[in-house]
């Protein structure tokens, strides 16, 4: 569906995107993790076509140029920011952007009608969008990169600034978008977005992708092993069936098999006062690519 | 087509819902056409009298009736003087214009079966509309000298004598017939005698009674009551002196609705210009590169809901204008002048909108554009009364060929050919400023 070689984009001195290749199937849905500042947007606005690239290839839905009307009536898109009329309604915005992918009459109705529905914003439909909430604000958003109903979305950061009631449903959507088959690119910064919704996760920083797998084979690649704190009733009476040492009366240590390896200490009669296990996931994926943690 | 139309549409659609940026397309024009036009008043204004000259060459009683007969109307303030003096006057716009009385005025004036006398009558060529209101005012003092002759016996009594004498003399008459009608004209001549001495009797009083009553005579119809002879009378203004184009008003509006309009117009230019960096900056033109829509039908949509703005605006102002008394003197023209300046702006838009990258810079930008256009444009001295400099500057200005090829068509009484440089100035600005516009706009990348 989706076919990136060698992607290469630099403003002025700053390289933005740095050889970034990647493929995504038909009805995937691909994540483009990283910091800010990691050129996921910019890879996102060559992919749709807004920048043009310094060098390398891109192939969308069989269209050699993102460009091409092919590409375009076949892809939607999410803006990171707010791309919405605000001094229209709920309604008006998404007449207007449909009218663009020429859909008119009974069928411009039925589909404004399922965006509406879709951003569950039926009630506040002919509402000027400047009243929204920013979670609302956010849903149409997404709605309106879906009303021409593409085959193709892309998803820039689309939880942005909102609400956890607005991200909740947006994950839903999101997920139900994934079950009727369509092609989603989601770039986010949040691990845990990452981790729920996407099949496959590009790790990108600095323009570059450092890896590229399923999110499980990724944290089996670099994620290493779990971690377990605990704290201690008091000390066991036979201190060498610990992993490690006490410390006072907290322990900690790392495990491929953290679970197993507490069945074992409590059926030896160790007393557990409290006990934490951090399994590693992309976070711990992207410190051990990068060194530093995603937020940074 | 369609989809720049989709855009033009939306466009006007948010420009109605922004209720300050509305105000200055549309209100804040209506407002300074009210309040110049108000201060102009006095120039374009008519007094409720015509101040007119006559020229007395005749100095009879009956010509001196006619004078007084025309005094009596209520309707013109009259200044007795040569025709030289008259005419000058006429032509330095002192007057409205002149009637002259020839040699020999009296002999036939007022009587229905001699040759109407000739009466000339020159206007002022700006106060065009008032010469039929004087041509009535003569045509009713001259009626009014009809009834004089039949009231005065004496009068009638030697054209009936003056009658009988060449009758007598004629050969021309049957003989038969010749005694016959020479008694009845003797038969009249006692009859007017008898008249007399009872019109003597009177009083005078009674006899001014009778002539202010007896009107019937001013509609008598088969017959001329005066020849009116056209003076001809050209101004002596240089031609495109302030006061020589000052005489052509015809309303006290003429001049503040297109100094007012280019308000309107620069607000539209700016107010759209202004919409583009918002457009870029607030993500929604990214919306409309992602779609199947190319630049060109984008950049398209915005200057077509430029050019139906202004076009609305210059149909407001003419309409509102219109109402209070403005009367455009060719309404083809001025839907000429209206495209052109539609079209020329809607180019502005677009180069404006790329003289800054934010919101604030092109606002800033735009309206010091702005206002150096409408400073050098006749947005705020009107041409007309530009001091010779300004004049010259003004040439830069398009807001100079807005205002006169509005003027051109509602007062200035431009000819096709006259139009021709001021719109063709605004078509060549227009296109100019959309291919640089839209130039710098396709490269823009976000």
């Amino acid at each position: 569906m989706i076919e990136v070689r060698e992607l290469r984009k630099s403003f002025g001195a700053t390289v933005a995107v740095d050889g970034v290749s990647f493929e995504v199937g038909r009805g995937e849905t691909f994540g483009l993790l990283g910091p800010n500042g990691a050129g996921k947007t910019t890879t996102i606005s060559m992919l749709v076509g807004v920048l043009r690239p310094d060098g390398g290839t891109i192939h969308v839905n069989g269209a050699a140029k993102p460009t091409e009307a092919s590409a375009r009536l076949a892809v939607g898109v999410a803006p990171q920011s707010l791309s919405l009329y605000e001094e229209l309604s709920a309604k008006e915005n998404l007449t207007f952007f449909a009218r663009l992918y020429q859909l008119s009459g009974a069928k411009l109705a039925e589909r404004v009608s399922w965006a509406l529905d879709f951003a569950e914003l039926n009630d506040r439909a002919k509402d000027r969008v400047k009243t929204f909430s920013g979670g609302m604000k956010r849903r149409l958003n997404l709605a309106v990169a879906l009303v021409h109903d593409p085959q193709v979305l892309f998803l820039d950061e689309p939880t942005v600034g909102v609400d956890p009631q607005s991200r909740n449903h947006i994950f839903s959507r999101v997920e139900e978008l994934k079950s009727l088959g369509r092609t989603i690119i989601y770039t986010t910064h949040y691990m845990e977005e990452a981790q729920r919704l996407c099949d496959r996760v590009a790790i990108m920083d600095r323009g570059q992708i450092l890896d590229l797998d399923r999110v499980d084979a990724l944290i089996e690649r670099h994620g290493g092993r779990s971690v377990v704190k605990a704290e201690l009733v008091r000390p066991p009476a036979d201190a060498s069936m610990l992993p490690v040492p006490l410390d006072g009366l907290s322990l900690r240590f790392e495990s491929e098999r953290p679970l197993e390896e507490v069945a074992r200490l409590s059926t030896a009669g160790v007393a557990f006062q409290t006990l934490e296990v951090a399994r590693p996931d992309l976070e711990t994926v992207f410190l051990t690519l990068t060194g530093r943690s995603l937020r940074d | 087509m369609r989809t720049v139309l989709t855009m033009a549409v939306k466009d006007l659609r948010l420009m109605s819902r922004d209720w300050l940026g509305l105000f200055f397309i549309i209100g804040f024009p209506i407002l300074i056409a009210l309040f110049f036009g108000s201060m102009y008043g006095s120039m374009g204004g008519k007094s409720a009298s015509l101040r007119v000259a006559v020229v007395d060459e005749d100095g009879s009683d009956i010509s001196e009736r006619f004078v007084a007969n025309l005094k009596e109307t209520g309707n013109v303030e009259l200044e007795q003087l040569a025709r030289d003096e008259a005419l000058d006057r006429v032509r330095r716009g002192q007057l409205v214009g002149l009637i002259a009385l020839p040699n020999g005025f009296g002999k036939t004036a007022g009587i229905p079966w001699m040759e109407s006398p000739a009466i000339e009558i020159g206007v002022d060529p700006s106060r065009r509309a008032e010469s039929g209101m004087l041509e009535g005012l003569v045509m009713q003092s001259a009626g009014k000298l009809m009834m004089v002759r039949f009231q005065d016996p004496a009068t009638m009594r030697d054209f009936v004598r003056q009658g009988r004498d060449e009758l007598a003399k004629s050969d021309d008459v049957a003989p038969l017939l010749k005694p016959v009608l020479l008694e009845m004209m003797d038969s009249l001549d006692e009859f007017m005698e008898s008249w007399e001495q009872v019109e003597a009797a009177e009083s005078k009083s009674a006899k001014s009674n009778d002539a202010k009553n007896s009107d019937e005579g001013d509609d008598m119809p088969g017959f001329q009551l005066a020849r009116i002879e056209t003076i001809d009378v050209t101004r002596q203004f240089p031609k495109d002196s302030a006061e020589a184009l000052v005489t052509k008003l015809r309303s006290k509006w003429d001049i503040s609705f297109p100094q007012a309009m280019i308000w309107g117009i620069l607000a539209c230019a700016a107010g759209f210009a202004i919409t583009i960096v918002r457009e870029r900056k607030q993500g929604t033109f990214l919306r409309l590169q992602v779609a199947p829509v190319s630049r060109a039908q984008v950049l398209a949509g915005k200057a077509m809901a430029c050019f139906i703005a202004i076009l609305s605006v210059i149909a407001i102002m003419v309409a509102l204008g219109t109402c209070l008394g403005m009367r455009p003197e060719s309404p083809l023209l001025l839907a000429v002048a209206a495209v052109c300046i539609a079209f020329a702006f809607a180019g502005i838009m677009m180069l404006m909108s790329v003289i800054g990258k934010s919101e604030e810079a092109v606002s800033g930008a735009a309206w010091g554009a702005n206002m150096l256009m409408a400073m050098f444009g006749g947005g705020m001295i009107p041409l007309v009364f530009m001091p010779s400099f300004m004049k010259s500057l003004s040439d830069f200005s398009p807001a100079k060929w807005t205002v006169l090829a509005l003027e051109g068509s509602i007062w200035r009484g431009f000819t096709f050919a006259e139009m021709l440089t001021p719109c063709a100035v605004l078509a060549a600005v227009g296109a100019v400023c959309l291919a640089l516009g839209g130039l710098v706009l396709s490269r823009v990348n976000d």
